[in-house]
């Protein structure tokens, strides 16, 4: 479970250069949940997940995993409740270290004692298993280094890395956003049952209405740094892309309404 | 594909050229539909030189001869390639196939109403034609002002009313359907009523009006809090069109020419129409929320409660339309309605309900079965309160329209009121 109360970031204070990037988000994300968030660029979608991941201090607010409150946390330490996975395929993984090894430092992660890059027997033939589950045919290729791998490949095994240890909060931002629409199709899909199999709270932020409507089950809108609405349970499964669009054009059209319109809605409602 | 179209006499003939699949049915659809906007209703469609036809193909086909039906006007396959004709017959479509093609069916005299023979009404108002037609001389529209929530009072117990809305009613306000009064304290809305139909748009986060429509023993109902209720025979059917390509007619001309026709100083309206633009307005929250401290009137806290529509809405769609109107400040109706600022004097509310477009037949028409059209195979795309934007420089406007049917009829003096 994940709690978010009253969260705000303001980069750059005081400053010409002043974003108010969260704006007093409340958020609460039941245990097993899948959310989407959507929202315009610059929303604060990033903002957002980089604060729970505890990317830098927040102005105010605090954060709970599981009853936990880890709002001091360092980074390092959420990293053992937390598995992220970025929009760049190169970012997750270290590109000359092989495919084993990559998978090797995730399965450490939040371990306070490493058992050190040398695989045992038990732990390849484990890991050499659930590879194999991507269908991918990555499983013969241990060795190889991940950089010789496809976007949509090194992709498919962050995400492998990231649930490796059931995480108690999964973190997606634009993961398929950089692949072909093929690949992008086959991670989303992967996503879904990882976190199904797995029944791991995460939020995914996308751009795609379709995935929005598609994986999940409850879609969070942001706009400016709030949260302007959220669709769960029957509303959810009845919302449709075309009406998250209109959601959109509605939030746009409410900032146009400026002192000017409000006279002229008033003369008319009296 | 090619698509190419010519008339013969008073028959267009379409000549499609290639395939006609998913892909490009849709492209022959707006062709057909442009050549009806344009008053072309006798349609036939040159196969001859098609080379595929896929299913996709036949459905847009029957809808093309759907449409054209539903506005008196026909369409066929005149010479077909040997496959199509084979293909039509197997899937037992042989009547999409003519034979020849037939001389164009005469158009229908107007049936029912009597053209105006007044010269001033017909008139023209820039660039718009207006044929006026009697319906009955005499009739008058009795309406009824349900007045009980005034904005932006907190709403009270007392301020709901649960009304029928059946033929021959029509009107507009703020209502919502319901259960009871608690039920749809959260949904109030801006609503449209004719013909046995209600759309209202719930302020509940929806973004698509509902409806309710009059079926055997079931009669639309709805809970308002502002309402005018009109009821009684339209005296007139003003027709209009467009006099040449592009031309349209603003609201505050369409109310001009409506107390013209109907010689009176306050009328009532509902029209269906072919819709060039929107302005207006619609309530995003409800006002059963309203508590003693809020200030919806006021900037900014009007934008939790109205949204404006930013730009000119719902172009080449079709919009039924209900408005009250007088240019006489002393008549009872006048509390009712607010300044047109096109037209000094007058005095106006419309709300308008919008749908996808769908031709409306030529001449006399008849309002319940032509609203009953517009309900059956389409649902409602938006639903706006319509506002002049005069603001200097940056307003948008006037809503206006390219054709379209008005029955309108003069407002009865003695308005029962009820608050
Ligand atoms: N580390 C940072 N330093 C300064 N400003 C930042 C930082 N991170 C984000 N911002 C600003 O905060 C606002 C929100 O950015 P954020 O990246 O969260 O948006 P987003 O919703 O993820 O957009 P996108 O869809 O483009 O990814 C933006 O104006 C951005 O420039
Ligand atoms: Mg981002």
């Amino acid at each position: 479970m994940l709690d978010l109360r009253q969260i705000r970031k303001t980069f750059f204070p005081d400053t010409p250069n002043e974003v108010q990037a969260l704006c007093g988000i409340d958020l609460l994300i039941p245990e097993g949940t899948f959310a989407a968030i959507i929202g315009t660029n610059g929303s604060g979608k990033s903002t957002l997940l980089n604060a729970v991941a505890g990317a830098f201090e927040l102005d105010q607010g605090g954060i709970h995993i599981d009853g936990r409150e880890i709002t001091t946390w360092p980074e390092y330490r959420r990293a053992g409740l937390i598995g992220r996975v970025f929009q760049n395929p190169f970012a997750g993984t270290a590109a000359d270290m092989t495919i084993a090894e990559n998978i090797a430092l995730a399965m450490r992660r939040g371990c306070r004692r490493g058992f050190g890059l040398a695989l045992h027997r038990t732990a390849r033939a484990e890991i050499a298993e659930r590879v194999r589950t991507l269908n991918l045919g990555l499983e013969n290729r241990l060795d190889n280094p991940i950089g010789t791998l496809s976007g949509g490949q090194r992709q498919a095994l962050t995400l492998l890395m990231a649930t490796w240890r059931r995480p108690r909060l999964l973190l997606l931002d634009e993961h398929t956003a950089a692949l072909d629409p093929k690949s992008a199709a086959q991670v989303a899909e992967l996503t879904l049952t990882l976190i199904r199999q797995e029944k791991l709270t995460a939020l995914m932020v996308t751009h795609s209405m379709q995935q929005a409507v598609q994986l999940p089950e409850r879609i969070i809108m942001m706009h400016k740094g709030r949260v302007v609405r959220q669709y769960e349970g029957q509303e959810k499964d009845r919302v449709r892309a075309p009406d998250l669009l209109a959601a959109f054009d509605q939030v746009r059209r409410r900032e146009q309404l400026d002192p000017a319109v409000a006279a002229l809605l008033a003369k008319q409602y009296g | 594909m090619k698509i190419e179209s010519r008339s013969q006499g008073a028959v267009m003939v379409v000549e499609v050229n290639g395939r006609l699949d998913a892909a490009w049915a849709d492209l022959l659809l707006g062709t057909v539909r442009d050549l009806v906007r344009e008053g072309h209703d006798q349609v036939r469609l040159d196969a001859s030189c098609l080379e595929y036809l896929s299913s996709a193909g036949i459905r847009t086909l029957l809808k093309i001869r759907r449409e054209l039906e539903a506005v008196s006007g026909t369409f066929g396959i005149g010479p077909a390639a040997p496959f199509v004709q084979e293909t039509l017959r197997m899937s037992g479509l042989e009547v999409l196939l003519l034979d020849e093609i037939p001389p164009a069916v005469e158009a229908q005299p107007a049936a029912g109403g009597t053209p105006v023979a007044n010269e001033a009404a017909v008139a023209a108002a820039a660039g718009t034609r207006f044929e006026p037609h009697v319906l009955a001389a005499s009739a008058k529209i009795t309406v009824t002002a349900h007045a009980g929530w005034r904005p932006w009072q907190p709403l009270l117990d007392n301020h709901c009313i649960e009304i029928p809305l059946p033929r021959p009613r029509f009107g507009l306000g703020i209502g919502a359907a319901g259960r009871d009064d608690s039920d749809i304290r959260g949904r109030l809305g801006d609503f449209v009523a004719a013909a046995g139909s209600v759309a209202w748009l719930p302020s509940d986060g929806a973004d698509r009006p509902d409806y309710l429509e009059q079926n055997e023993r079931f009669l639309p109902r709805l809970h308002v809090i502002q309402a005018l209720v009109g009821e009684g025979d339209f005296s007139h059917l003003l027709r209009f069109s467009p006099a040449a390509k592009g031309d349209c007619v603003n609201l505050s001309d369409l109310y001009e020419q409506v107390l013209q026709t109907t010689r009176a100083d306050a009328a009532a309206m509902v029209c269906l129409v072919e819709v060039e633009g929107l302005v207006g307005a619609a309530l995003a929250r409800s006002p059963g929320w309203i508590k003693e401290s809020d200030q919806p009137g006021q900037f900014p806290e009007l934008r939790e409660w109205l949204s404006f529509c930013g730009e000119r809405v719902h172009p080449q769609s079709q919009a039924l339309l209900v408005a009250f109107l007088c240019r006489d400040s002393a008549h009872p109706l006048a509390a009712h309605l607010t300044p047109v600022p096109a037209r000094p004097g007058l005095l106006a509310h419309a709300h308008a309900v919008v749908f996808p477009f769908r031709p409306l037949p030529q001449g006399v028409v008849d309002l319940e079965t032509s609203v009953a059209a517009v309900f059956e195979d389409n649902t409602p795309l938006g639903l706006l309160h319509l506002i002049e934007d005069d603001r200097p420089l940056v307003g948008l406007g006037e809503s206006s329209f390219i054709r379209g049917a008005c029955w309108c009829a003069p407002v009865h003096p003695a308005l029962e009121i009820i608050t």
